[in-house]
């Protein structure tokens, strides 16, 4: 035991980590376990029990490591979901003179929008961060399920159908051609935008007291998802009904609140990486 | 007892008394506590860089008994958040005693 146990505790808390960070912490907590060990059998313990307590001094590998990857990896996580969620705005209103010049043919296509799972994630990450997190675990899960959800039937849609990615526009008629197993798959789509909408609007109602600026983003970034929803589904009816007035309005309103709520997921993250904390409340 | 959130409050009032190492860190909020705070001592390093990265603490490398060790001291946005963060914690308990005294006097 011993030394082969502590050479596993820092390869389980260092592996996620930089070479160079991860030989720093080595060191640091060698000498820190060493100091340990010695304070122990000065005290009069054996040297099996003085190795024995140092180990459960240290506490859980995995604790300590999510603790080194929040420290570490958090700032770069939130730039690059930032960076991430402000392609999908970018790239949409660039492809719309290309789809002009193509005469509607689509390239605004999945490989924009499945990034969008990566914001998912940095907002897992954020909400680890926060001084709240152990109560915010549940409002992660709920925006991170219905990330998944709308990403996972809008691809197997756009797979199956070649099926609009939320803002495309349809090259043929719904009712031509639509399956209930297209239908099934608008419907989860739809209702993993609103799973989107409700964690944001709860987490944001969770937090709403402690008036930072970071989590007042929240519930207008919620309020925008159910924005977006909303239009998407009277484009829906639109698309049905046969009225091009009605689609053409839903589809400009849907894309105006889409774009704006992922434009605020940026701006939080943004926020987030200057606004990292190590205090809690 | 919950270390969450008081270890960083903890680690600056130690520096304040001058430039220490992890395992002296733990050390010594574990005496002064009479071994109530017993943190678990792996989380106390996660803070520390944490600590450094915003500029409240800097480490450096100095020898001690023939071996590299690093030492942490405080710095001054260390020092305006050790004020800050320890006027919060005693409107807190102040807040929490005013409560319990209450309670007792009824």
């Amino acid at each position: 035991m011993n030394s082969d146990d502590l050479s596993r505790w820092l390869q389980q808390v260092t592996r996620q980590l930089p070479d160079d960070v991860a030989e720093l912490i080595r060191e640091e907590i060698t000498a820190h376990y060493d100091d340990s060990v010695a304070d122990a059998i000065a005290a009069g313990c054996s040297p099996v029990e003085a190795h024995q307590q140092a180990m459960a001094a240290l506490g859980s590998s995995g604790d300590v490591a999510d603790g080194f990857a929040q420290t570490h990896h958090a700032p770069r996580n939130y730039l690059i979901a930032a960076v991430i969620g402000m392609v999908y705005p970018l790239a949409y209103l660039a492809s719309i003179p290309l789809n002009i010049q193509l005469s509607g043919e689509s390239v605004f296509n999945l490989t924009l929008f499945l990034p969008l799972l990566y914001v998912a994630y940095g907002f897992k990450t954020m909400l680890a961060q926060r001084p709240h997190g152990a109560n915010m675990v549940g409002y992660e899960r709920i925006i991170h399920t219905g990330i998944v959800a709308m990403c996972g039937a809008r691809f197997l849609g756009w797979v199956i159908y070649h099926q609009p990615i939320i803002t495309e526009t349809y090259t043929r008629s719904l009712t031509e051609v639509h399956s209930m197993i297209e239908l099934a798959l608008n419907t989860v789509a739809l209702i993993g935008l609103l799973l989107v909408a409700m964690g944001f609007m709860l987490l944001g109602e969770r937090v709403l007291h402690l008036r930072e600026t970071l989590y007042g983003l929240l519930k207008p970034a919620g309020i925008l998802v159910i924005g977006c929803g909303l239009c998407l589904a009277g484009y829906s009816i639109g698309v049905l009904n046969d009225s091009s007035g009605l689609r053409t309005l839903a589809e400009s309103l849907a894309v105006i609140s889409g774009m704006l709520a992922v434009m605020l997921w940026s701006c939080i993250f943004f926020r987030a990486r200057s606004e990292i904390q190590v205090f809690a409340a | 007892m919950n270390m969450k959130g008081s270890l960083p409050l903890l680690i600056l009032h130690t520096l304040a008394g001058g430039a220490r190492h992890g395992y002296r860190i733990a050390m010594q909020i574990k005496e002064q506590s009479a071994g109530v705070l017993d943190f678990k001592e792996g989380t106390l390093y996660p803070t520390l860089h944490a600590l450094e990265q915003q500029g409240m603490i800097e480490s450096y490398k100095e020898m001690e008994n023939g071996r590299e060790r690093r030492y942490y001291r405080l710095l001054a946005k260390g020092k305006a958040a050790l004020a800050t963060e320890r006027a919060e914690w005693e409107r807190f308990a102040n807040a929490v005693n005013s409560v319990l005294d209450g309670a007792t006097t009824k």
